[in-house]
């Protein structure tokens, strides 16, 4: 098991060193961060000493090494717009695009896998058909006017619930969250159903069609012929083979739940980092897109270990075969 | 070849609403290879709209510039008058007479269905006023409440020996005859020829980006497969990689690094959709390439691409065909997410996605249809295209068929 973790590791650690190279290029090719940092009024002298000041005047291999170096010593630089350390700005927006990403994530799992399972039990009434069309609507609905929709229906129409920001936060237990007032909380609703729904909706599809699957499978028939009571045929003998699926499903969406975040968060002006990166990308401020980067590839490990992690927590057979392939 | 599109299509519409959804994206693809032919106007050409006509809610119509006719009046002793003929013959006459009380009578003639919405006194002596007429806050402006009704000037106790004042007629704008059927944006373009426009561009975007992936993913799919050893499993760890990164960030990066444009966008989504071409295509070309009929074609010493093209790719084509459809779909929504982030297209091609972009401005001053009908239509398109790709998937895929 850990060697098998420490190669996933490994594994990240390449993709993060291809994945920064890659931006440190492409921001470069596109041009000198310089020239949109500096003010055109400013003298020869000015500049030289600004450019200098930035790290800017050496080649960009040293840059990226300097970088690197720098990453290693957990010191990802200065922002070139906020003139302060690049973890501290993303450390102060942090909390506020992870409690998005946890309320939708709640909201999507708890309706998505009882309403999945209702359909694939009984894929043929209309309440199963309503499911699926619905859920038809979710994947294909555009999430930037999904949530336009959501605001101008409950933010603007029936003017009850607040469409912007992030509304009054609280401490509680050392953290500091809107999950924790009533202003935070309708603040957190709309974007959080926004980002929830296409989620919800791609979660529901495949547990439909994993319970389809399973129901009809010998296991399944024999347990029915014994007369096992249904709702622990639903929970031991179904449930249990549906969530595989479903996790590894989970374990894709919640890099997609970090990544699309920043629509979410551009629409609703939730001040998170979904909307630092597309304001920095605006600004070519280097230094956040790459620690925004680092962050989010450190994000997806931990994540994916996790997933694996629960994965072998449910399925005896993965681990049986991670064992077996790690004595290799 | 007849006979096998009949059997397709008799097996595609046992599903009713597939054959609804396939004619919706059929006459999506119309759209975009028609859009100047069945757009009431061009969205790109300045000159068809102005910004007159900005912000106009559905079924409006277009309005003419409203006519203005300004007409110097010289009166003395409070007797005087102007006469003006229009271009189009229109013949107005403004006469001034002073009555029994001292007071001036304005009276305006003007043909019969010569239609005025209103009519102003300029610069006026600062003691005088007008009854029945509202004067403006600050300026020397008087406008009448009622145009029909001869305006009553009062000048003081004395009539001044002379008078000079403008008579200014606004006529009523015709309407042209153009109904904005679904209202019109911030600079008065007609919102269902952008629309229409934009569908053009985000389907042709959709469209070439899967198709594009579809041969780039499958070629490197069939040479992972050709080849074996080495050249696969780097060809499928650079696929793993990818797939491990959310779609819209590899768009976000790619489009950052590359800047905007439809062929960066191109870029991005064959970037993006090669990899589950090529895996397809691998798996697919791995099982045909055991089979006797290669090993016949080898024995014939066909060449590596005649094989490959004719032999292997054929049978790869059915499910490849069904990841087409459904990445026609996530292109077209990638695309918009893209350009609704203002990273994807340029503003002087507007997509759905940067129509629906530039409604979120007006969404807040309760001006919706900019931002709900390209997004409606949007909707519509994908959803159609998703559920044609459903039903091909499920046709093809044999567990399903009993």
């Amino acid at each position: 098991m850990a060697g098998y973790i420490l190669q996933r590791v490994f594994q990240s650690v390449i993709v993060l060193l291809v994945l920064t190279l890659l931006v440190f290029v492409g921001i470069w090719m596109i041009g000198n961060p310089a020239d949109a940092l500096i003010s055109p009024d400013a003298t020869m002298a000015e500049r030289e000493s600004a450019i200098r000041a930035l790290g800017l005047d050496k080649p960009l291999w040293r840059q990226y090494l300097d970088f690197l170096s720098g990453l290693l010593r957990g010191d990802l630089g200065n922002s070139f717009i906020y003139r302060e350390p690049v973890i501290d700005v993303l450390a102060a927006r942090m909390p506020a695009s992870l409690e998005l990403a946890f309320v939708s994530f709640v909201i999507a799992v708890t309706l998505s896998i009882p309403l999945g399972l209702y359909a694939g039990l009984h894929p043929d009434t209309p309440l199963s058909q309503m499911i699926m069309g619905f859920s038809l609507i979710g994947v294909s609905v555009p999430q930037f006017w999904q949530g336009m929709v959501l605001i101008i229906i409950f933010g603007i129409t029936l003017a009850i619930l607040p469409v912007g920001g992030r509304g009054d936060t609280a401490t509680f237990m050392g953290i500091t969250s809107s999950l924790f007032t009533l202003d935070g909380l309708a603040h957190l609703l709309l974007p959080a159903v926004n980002m929830a729904l296409l989620k919800m909706s791609l979660l529901l599809r495949v547990t439909r069609a994993a319970v389809m699957e399973v129901r009809s499978l010998d296991y399944v028939r024999f347990a029915r012929a014994k007369g096992v009571r249904r709702s622990r045929i639903i929970r031991r003998h179904i449930l249990r083979n549906v969530l595989l699926p479903v996790v590894t499903v989970l374990g894709i969406e919640i890099g997609n739940l970090v990544a699309y975040a920043v629509i979410t968060e551009t629409v609703f002006s939730w001040p998170g980092l979904g909307r630092l990166l597309i304001s920095s990308i605006q600004v070519l401020d280097r230094p956040m897109i790459l620690a925004y980067l680092c962050f989010t590839a450190m994000l997806f490990i931990l994540l994916n270990l996790l997933v694996d992690i629960l994965y072998t927590m449910i399925d005896p057979r993965v681990r049986d075969a991670i064992k077996s392939g790690g004595s290799k | 070849m007849i006979h096998l599109a009949r059997s397709f299509f008799s097996e595609f519409s046992e599903k009713p609403i597939a054959v609804i959804c396939l004619v919706i994206t059929l006459i999506f693809a119309g759209c975009a290879v028609f859009a100047p032919l069945i757009a009431p106007m061009n969205p790109y050409d300045l000159r068809t709209f102005s910004l007159s006509d900005a912000r106009l809610p559905p079924g409006a119509q277009q309005m003419e510039e409203a006519l203005i006719v300004t007409m110097p009046l010289s009166a003395q002793a409070g007797e005087g008058g102007v006469e003006q003929v229009l271009e189009d013959g229109t013949r107005i006459v403004a006469t001034l007479t002073p009555d029994v009380d001292g007071r001036l009578r304005l009276e305006i003639e003007f043909p019969d269905g010569f239609e005025i919405s209103a009519i102003r006194l300029l610069s006026l002596p600062r003691d005088a006023s007008v009854a029945g007429a509202r004067r403006h806050p600050i300026r020397s402006e008087w406008t009448l409440i009622d145009p029909a009704q001869p305006a009553v000037i009062e000048t003081g106790p004395q009539i001044p020996t002379v008078l000079d004042f403008s008579v200014v007629l606004e006529a009523t704008s015709p309407a042209t005859g153009t109904t904005f059927a679904l209202g019109t944006d911030g600079f008065g373009r007609d919102m269902l020829s952008a629309i229409i426009y934009g569908v053009r561009i985000s389907f042709i975007v959709g469209a070439v980006g899967a198709l594009g992936s579809m041969i780039v993913g499958s070629s490197l799919g069939l040479i992972a497969a050709w080849y074996g050893g080495r050249i696969d499993s780097a060809i499928m760890r650079i696929a793993d990689f990818q797939l491990s990164i959310p779609s819209l960030m590899v768009g976000l990066l790619v489009l950052t690094v590359l800047g905007k444009g439809v062929d960066k966008i191109l870029i991005a989504i064959v970037l993006i959709q090669w990899t589950l071409f090529a895996r397809t295509t691998r798996s697919v070309a791995l099982a045909e390439l055991r089979s006797d009929y290669v090993d016949a074609a080898r024995g014939l010493r066909l060449s590596a691409l005649r094989i490959n093209l004719r032999h292997i790719l054929p049978n790869c084509l059915p499910p490849l065909l069904v990841i087409l459809t459904i990445n026609i779909a996530s292109a077209i929504t990638l695309e918009a997410s893209l350009s609704f982030l203002g990273v994807g297209l340029p503003l002087t091609q507007p997509s759905l996605g940067m129509l629906i972009a530039n409604g979120y401005e007006y969404m807040f001053s309760k001006l919706y249809w900019i931002a709900i009908y390209p997004g409606l239509v949007l909707l519509l398109m994908v959803v159609s295209i998703n559920v044609v790709g459903d039903r091909l998937r499920d046709m093809y895929n044999p567990q399903l068929k009993r």
